[in-house]
């Protein structure tokens, strides 16, 4: 009989792949919702960084990330085990909440961290000697690889940049003339926690629009032209005073190590059957940051975690009004789509909300629908399908989204 | 400071009262002592009624038998001489308005049916003889009315043949609730006091065109240029919202040109009491679609209006002020715009990003 049950035991264990419970540290968020190192379980291989949904690898290799790999840092396996439990967490979510049968269905993802070459639609990888990556996280799209150039084929993959700290002043060194210039725009919000923000160019918008305020009799047409370089110059003296107190001498941002950012990677997978991983949208990258901060359950996505970003954050509570300059492509790191999906919660109820922004993708354009038009569209449709009560809550989404300044 | 608030105070009653002293007066001389204007009835006529009613008539068990009675008579075609005469025959004409009044009292009937058949009694030739009426002017003004009998079989006609659903609207609360500057009276009361059966319909159809123009699946607007050249412009579908709502608005000022209407003011609220009782809209529904008019009747408080003034000012104010000052006032705007999140945004429209 002992016999008899130890092989039964034996049989089972055998013909599951052998994935156990392990203890790792990773980062997550404490109460109020700082960053914070506990331990978890994570799902995982006996000694490998690889389950049946993710394999973590290193830069450009094939093979799973070792436990007791001598040549792999222990701040490499911290990253390891850090991204496959939020990673599993982010899955869990669309299959459990969201009930995704697609991403249910996903093949199994492989995950590079410390990747430093940028990525080539036919090659994987480009050339070691193209510049270096840091800083960053990309979802890349599947390929078919060349045969004749021995490049194998590839799946769906997630990659991590590793940190690196570029002083502030190197950066600012590069900056100066047109203050409107949307590099530069771009490279000051990035650095600065305090951006320069909406209210100012609200201002300003008011200013140039010929309909705006009774200012244009004031002012000829000239003088607003050239005041509105004034203006933006004088708001960013200000701020800049400002950042001085809250700007460390570094930039960098460690990609791997954050909840938010993970989740946001992986969202990308999870709504890669309908939206393509090549591109880098407002609309697609609002919606990443809608379902990582939903598996999160909070709209802050990488705040509160100095020491492993000197980055802007995002908030998602904010209740920005909609401005055109939204739907640059430049603008596709705002937190503006965000926080239009996020305050949908409040419409639809969070469960209803979820269920409509993940449908919407069904009915939009990897790279031509815009928010005003193709977003609200798509959302609209989506309710129609979706909601509890389609007739009432699409009433609701209009006069919610009327609000917004849609 | 003490002596002011207290003038304040004395001036309020003190206009309370000349309102109500004129009020009261220009009802009696319409109205005599019997036959109050439409509007009072919830009230003093209807305590007074009630009051006058013998205490055995207002038991449960007297009100339920004499529903049946009502009931029965209100089912047949001719419904309201025969209910009437039998009315006046078995009940005291005079103790038949608070046996009604008692009758809503204990919730057996509602205020709908309540308020036809008060008026009936109240203001209805009990009696054959209705020239020798001490009050001429009454019957002169309340011509065009229908007996409110006849009223109320037309909006159950209208209920039964117009139901968009075949279950019975929820009840709201939007329709209970009573209506500031109407003496008490309900919003359902009041749509069935100013209108007809068919001009219910014609008002609930207003809202089911919106409804409907919402949830069109597209819509465009076509320039022709004379030529065989055109324009197709598609709209957004915010622009299609936008534009159900203004032609909504629209809809619903026009109707006083409506001959039906002979200038009869109609609200938004009249037309969504009609929606509600016709069930072309259910009572959950309500609550969003009293929010439509956020669009064109905007509630602004003061401290919005002053944000948006000092904004509006501060903008070239930047520019005029000479250095170092003007930084201050960036820095001032800077603060009011991020203070002002929640200030009553300008529409899409109104900053040029969308043609409605
Ligand atoms: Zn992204």
């Amino acid at each position: 009989m002992k016999h008899y049950i130890t092989l039964v035991v034996l049989c089972l264990f055998l013909s599951k792949p052998s994935f156990a419970q392990k203890e790792w540290n990773v980062v997550t968020r404490d109460s109020r919702g700082a960053a914070q190192i506990t331990t978890e379980e994570i799902q995982m291989n006996e000694d490998r960084f690889e389950n049946s949904d993710f394999k973590i690898v290193v830069g450009k290799s094939n093979e799973a990330i070792s436990v007791n790999d001598p040549r792999i840092s222990d701040e490499t396996k911290l990253k390891a085990a850090n991204t496959l439990f939020h990673l599993e967490h982010a899955k869990k979510y669309f299959t459990h909440t969201v009930k995704s049968l697609e991403v249910a269905k996903l093949e199994p993802i492989t995950i590079r961290l410390e990747h430093i070459n940028q990525f080539s639609d036919l090659g994987h990888f480009m050339n070691d000697a193209k510049e270096p990556q840091f800083n960053n996280a990309l979802s890349i799209p599947a390929g078919v690889g060349m045969s004749g150039a021995n490049i194998a084929p590839w799946k769906r993959e997630i990659w991590f940049r590793p940190e690196k700290h570029i002083p502030v002043a190197e950066i600012m060194a590069m900056q100066g003339g047109n203050p409107l210039n949307p590099v530069i725009k771009k490279v000051r919000s990035a650095i600065y926690p305090m951006e320069m923000g909406t209210g100012l160019s609200n201002v300003v918008y008011a200013l140039v629009n010929p309909q705006g305020s009774w200012s244009n009799t004031l002012l000829s047409s000239e003088t607003l032209q050239a005041g509105t370089l004034l203006l933006f110059e004088a708001g960013f003296q200000i701020m800049r005073f400002l950042n001085k107190v809250l700007t460390p001498s570094h930039y960098f941002l460690d990609t791997a190590m954050i909840p938010e950012i993970i989740t946001h990677e992986f969202s990308h997978i999870a709504l890669s059957d309908y939206l393509e991983l090549s591109h880098s949208t407002p609309v697609i990258e609002g919606l990443a940051d809608y379902f990582s901060a939903s598996l999160n359950e909070t709209p802050k996505l990488a705040l509160k975690i100095k020491q492993y970003s000197t980055a802007q954050g995002k908030n998602g509570k904010n209740k920005k009004l909609f401005a055109i300059e939204y739907e640059n492509n430049r603008m596709a790191n705002s937190d503006f789509v965000l926080s239009l999906l996020w305050g949908m919660r409040e419409v639809l109820g969070k469960e209803n909300a979820d269920q409509v922004i993940f449908e919407s993708r069904k009915y939009l354009k990897t790279n031509s629908s815009d928010i005003r038009t193709g977003l609200i569209n798509a959302l609209v449709i989506a309710c129609n399908t979706t909601c509890k009560q389609p007739a009432n809550d699409r009433l609701k989404l209009f006069i919610y989204f009327e609000k917004r300044g849609l | 400071m003490k002596n002011m608030k207290k003038t304040k105070l004395k001036i309020i009653p003190f206009s309370t009262a000349l309102f109500f002293a004129c009020t009261t007066q220009a009802y009696s001389q319409i109205g005599n002592t019997k036959a109050p204007p439409d509007s009072n009835y919830f009230g003093h006529s209807e305590n007074k009624a009630y009051r006058s009613l013998p205490d055995e008539y207002k038991t449960p068990e007297y009100t339920a038998s004499f529903l049946q009675e009502l009931e029965h008579h209100l089912s047949a075609d001719d419904c309201k001489t025969e209910l009437m005469h039998h009315l006046t025959a078995q009940v005291d004409e005079n103790i038949l308005p608070g046996l009604i009044v008692s009758l809503r009292r204990e919730q057996k009937i509602d205020d709908v049916l309540f308020l036809s058949l008060f008026k009936e009694v109240n203001e209805g030739p009990l009696t054959t003889s209705p020239d020798t009426s001490e009050e001429p002017q009454r019957k002169k003004t309340k011509e065009p009315t229908k007996d409110s009998c006849d009223r109320y079989s037309a909006i159950k006609f209208a209920r039964n043949t117009y139901l968009v659903s075949k279950e019975t609207p929820i009840p709201s609360e939007f329709a209970s609730k009573t209506i500031k500057k109407s003496h008490g009276l309900t919003q359902q009361v009041k749509l069935y006091q100013d209108f007809d059966g068919f001009q219910i319909l014609t008002l609930a159809k207003l809202y089911q065109n919106f409804s409907k123009r919402i949830s069109a699946t597209s819509a465009e607007v076509i320039i022709h240029y004379g030529t065989k050249d055109s324009e197709i412009y598609a709209l957004s579908m915010m622009e299609q919202y936008r534009m159900a709502e203004k032609m909504f608005h629209k809809e619903i000022e026009e109707m006083k040109l409506k001959p039906i209407f002979s200038g009869k003011m109609v609200t938004f609220e009249d037309v969504i009491m009609a929606a509600l009782e016709t069930g072309a809209v259910n009572g959950d529904q309500i609550n969003t679609i009293l929010n439509v008019k956020e669009l064109w009747d905007p509630k602004v408080t003061f401290n919005q209006k002053m944000q948006s003034f000092m904004l509006k000012i501060g903008g070239p104010a930047m520019i005029l002020v000479p250095p170092p000052f003007n930084q201050l006032v960036a820095l001032g705007v800077i603060f009011l715009q991020s203070v002002a999140g929640k200030q009553k945004i300008k529409s899409a429209e109104e900053r040029g990003i969308s043609i409605f």
